[in-house]
């Protein structure tokens, strides 16, 4: 209905796209210190399969922290990169966490909920973030 | 090496290119550097000068001026 924002202006949405190769390419050039830089810890473990780097999942997860910094960046604000991390549900699904001052920008933007979804394929991952 | 030139080197290194640019161009609009690509540029100028550089520094980042003045201003290491 015109005129009426149910949500009161809090709701906001990022999107980004990775390429695979490309940050696959990036990765073994540049090596673990690209990767620290990258992740946050607990995420480190989350990314290696029996078979080594799963770069699908990684490039999910920093298509997923752009997305947030995208969010972020629409309201004048710019989370720490490694304040945004992206945790395994129980479901499998994927679950973004905020810590330190994201979380405190969170909250000061009124969003009470951030909802992340990644797809990904052979040469390309997206995310999706909805705050709300 | 002088930083200009160290950060021309690393970014032709990372298949960037680098012809024509000046201190206004703009590392995202310009030349197409997204986040990823800041952060590998932040290691590689690491592993070539004793510098420290924050990630999230690099990352709000506009301009080739920029750049060069902020690793020009930053901590250097041990």
């Amino acid at each position: 209905m015109p005129g009426v924002d149910p949500l009161n202006g809090r709701c906001s949405i990022g999107v980004d796209i990775v390429d695979v190769d490309r940050l696959r390419r990036m990765v073994q050039r540049s090596g673990d210190q690209m990767l620290d830089r990258l992740l946050c810890p607990a995420e480190r473990d989350l990314v290696y399969g029996a078979r080594g780097l799963r770069w699908d999942s990684l490039a999910g997860r920093v298509a997923a922290k752009e997305a947030v910094r995208k969010v972020f960046g629409s309201r004048g604000s710019m989370p720490r990169w490694r304040d945004i991390e992206v945790e395994t549900g129980p479901h499998g699904e994927p679950v973004l966490l905020l810590r330190g001052d994201a979380q405190t920008l969170a909250d000061t933007l009124g969003f009470q909920r951030l909802l992340l979804s990644i797809a990904h394929e052979k040469s390309a991952a997206v995310a999706v973030v909805l705050a709300m | 090496m002088d930083t200009e030139g160290t950060i021309r080197t690393v970014m032709r290194e990372l298949e960037i290119d680098t012809s024509g640019v000046d201190g206004g161009t703009r590392l995202r609009e310009d030349l197409q550097v997204d986040s990823t690509e800041l952060v590998e540029i932040a290691v590689a100028l690491e592993r070539r000068a004793p510098v420290a550089l924050d990630t999230d520094e690099i990352l709000a980042l506009r301009t080739f001026a920029d750049l060069v003045t902020y690793v020009d201003n930053a901590p250097r290491r041990a």
